[in-house]
């Protein structure tokens, strides 16, 4: 692997067009139908964002993954709008277009065409011509083409990609609204995990969650992939390292194993960079980007990385996300320790008692290590839980902690 | 002559105007933006002062600036040797509209609604004192564990007076602002 773990832009769910939040993001002649009028410009503050804390980091950027949705309703002019605001984000960026990788969701499907096959002809192939849409704009040569278009392999020194397109079936006509892959593309992508197995870190990328998640109030989440129990196995069983994909426009990021698994794998749902408001839980969940770095591969096979997400605000552009139930990920999040809340604990002891120690042989106070030099096992907690975490065990042992993580923290006897 | 007003044709950046009273400034905008005249220095005085202007005059932004957290913000010789001397001591509470509306209209007893006012003002002012509060022990303390330490002896003292009897078991100046913001809101008159 090389010497450089990668790191990404994840721009999810753009939905360039009518959907959009701002003319960043939709055409001059069909601006948005809600537009947010005299904010921050979007584009131009998220590369701004972008650079400076690609630098904090003291990283750079190997490529970034548009994980479907670029449209709002698949229309020409929406694809090409679209890619070309991504090619001016990578421009900006300094990221190669060859490494800039798109997939399609149901949203990239154009449904006019769609339609056609239920027309007197009875013609199904106008779903396939309109699900091939997006690739006469949104298209990066795979080092591997896949069945269908936004599926491809992209090799690289030290990351692989493995993008598959779980919009292609979602046609006007479907039956329920959910992402599907269809059995080529799933025996496609068993082969090709078999067939580049080695290769750095190996990341797959689809548009739909292959789990259901929650809504606020309980209804069936009918809307996932459905093959996604048969992904999620294939993912496991073949050392997938992270899956990026969007659709709910609700930011999540967790990391999970199975008896089988080569190792756990960690799977980051995208919020939407530029869907308006109505699309967003009625603006309860902000505009999102996230950006992915990988920072090493455990001696497990896990990778171990953690994510930087950002919201937009109208009034000062984007800014670090805020936890909430809404947008439950910090703004720094890392991942890739799977613990119970045993071994936490006994991690968090073992830290509170080794600061009181020294507390002891100074003035009863004593700073705990900072939030990067913590056990990784408390590291990728929630920086609420953690802090919640330490407090309780502080009260066990007599003692009170001062000031929060992610800032210092002091423990006082 | 080109008219100036011309080149604001196409112009794509953020709506200057978007914000109008100081009130909604965000910090970094105010900070940003202000620019400070010999009037406004002059103002770092002991003496009462009546600030006078109409809707949008400045007033709001005069007074936030006057705030020790902001004015250690800006980026002038003047501001850094207030911050130094730390003399003057500012901090903004603000009375907004929104605030006066939400006190206890005509209905109320004369005597309920004085109480209501004292405590609703308290708790702006508290509010307003933890901010300079936290601007002063980072300025004061740049070593960490004797900022924390200062700051849990700042949180002990005052959690004493606010909660009296209660077992303070805050973390930080910011958890103090909170539970105070919760027992504004809470309070039933």
């Amino acid at each position: 692997m090389s010497a450089v773990p990668p790191s990404f832009l994840i721009l999810s769910d753009i939905h360039f067009g009518a959907f959009a939040v701002t003319k960043d993001f939709a055409l001059a002649t069909n601006p948005p139908k809600h537009e947010m009028r005299g904010a921050v410009p979007m584009k131009e503050a998220l590369i701004t964002k972008v650079i400076s804390t690609v630098k904090e980091h003291g990283a750079a950027l190997s490529g970034i993954l548009i994980p479907g949705d670029l449209t709002s309703i698949a229309a020409p002019g929406e694809f090409q709008g679209s890619v070309k605001a991504v090619e001016d984000i990578a421009s900006a960026l300094n990221v190669a277009r060859k490494d800039v990788f798109f997939t399609f969701g149901n949203h990239d499907v154009d449904w006019r065409i769609s339609a056609m096959s239920q027309t007197d002809e009875k013609d199904p192939l106008y779903n396939v011509v309109a699900a091939h849409a997006g690739s006469l704009f949104a298209f990066t040569p795979p080092t591997e083409v896949g069945p269908v278009p936004g599926s491809g392999v992209f090799v690289r020194d030290s990351y692989t990609i493995f993008s598959v397109n779980s919009g292609y079936h979602c046609y006007k006509d479907q039956e329920y609204r959910h992402g599907k892959l269809g059995n080529d593309q799933l025996r496609w992508l068993a082969e090709m995990l078999s067939k580049y197995a080695a290769g750095g870190f190996r990341m797959v990328m689809v548009h739909h969650h292959p789990f259901k998640y929650p809504f606020a109030t309980v209804v069936e989440d009918i809307s996932s992939l459905e093959e996604g129990a048969e992904l999620v196995d294939l993912i496991g069983s073949n050392g997938v390292h992270i899956v990026c994909h969007g659709h709910r426009h609700e930011p999540k990021l967790f990391t999970e194993m199975r008896t089988n698994w080569k190792h756990s794998v960690t799977f980051l749902c995208a919020g939407s960079v530029a869907v308006n408001e109505h699309h967003r839980n009625r603006g309860e969940i902000p505009n999102l980007f996230h950006l992915l770095f990988m920072d090493s591969q455990l001696t497990c096979g896990a990778a171990y990385g953690h994510v930087a997400s950002f919201q937009y605000r109208s009034a000062t552009g984007w800014v670090p996300t805020q936890h909430s139930a809404s947008t439950p990920i910090d703004h720094i999040q890392r991942f890739g320790i799977l613990a119970d809340a045993n071994q936490r604990r006994i991690a968090a002891m073992q830290l509170v008692k080794e600061a009181l120690e020294r507390a002891a042989k100074g003035d009863n106070s004593a700073l705990l290590p900072g939030l990067n030099a913590l056990p990784p096992e408390l590291q990728c907690m929630f920086v609420h839980e953690l802090n919640n975490l330490l407090n309780d065990i502080a009260r066990e042992f007599g003692a009170r902690l001062f000031g929060k993580y992610p800032d210092e923290v002091l423990i006082k006897h | 002559m080109p008219r100036t007003a011309l080149k604001l044709r196409g112009y794509k950046g953020a709506n200057p105007f978007h914000e109008g009273q100081a009130k909604a400034f965000t910090d970094r905008k105010l900070i940003e933006e202000f620019f400070p005249t010999s009037t406004f220095w002059s103002r770092f005085n002991e003496q009462h002062e009546i600030l006078i202007g109409t809707r949008g005059s400045g007033k709001t932004a005069i007074l936030k600036m006057l705030s020790y957290s902001w004015l250690r913000r800006l980026e002038h010789e003047r501001a850094s040797v207030i911050q130094k001397e730390k003399n003057f001591i500012g901090f903004y509470i603000p009375l907004h509209l929104e605030f006066i509306a939400s006190l206890p209209g005509q209905g109320c007893p004369d005597e309920q609604r004085l109480q209501y006012f004292q405590f609703a003002f308290n708790c702006a002012a508290i509010k307003a004192l933890l901010r300079e509060i936290g601007a002063l022990l980072v300025d004061c303390y740049p070593d960490p564990q004797r900022r924390l330490n200062a700051e849990s002896q700042v949180l002990g003292h005052l959690c004493e007076l606010w909660f009296p009897g209660e077992k303070c078991e805050l973390n930080a100046v910011s958890d103090l602002q909170w539970k105070i913001e919760c027992l504004y809101h809470t309070q039933l008159f």
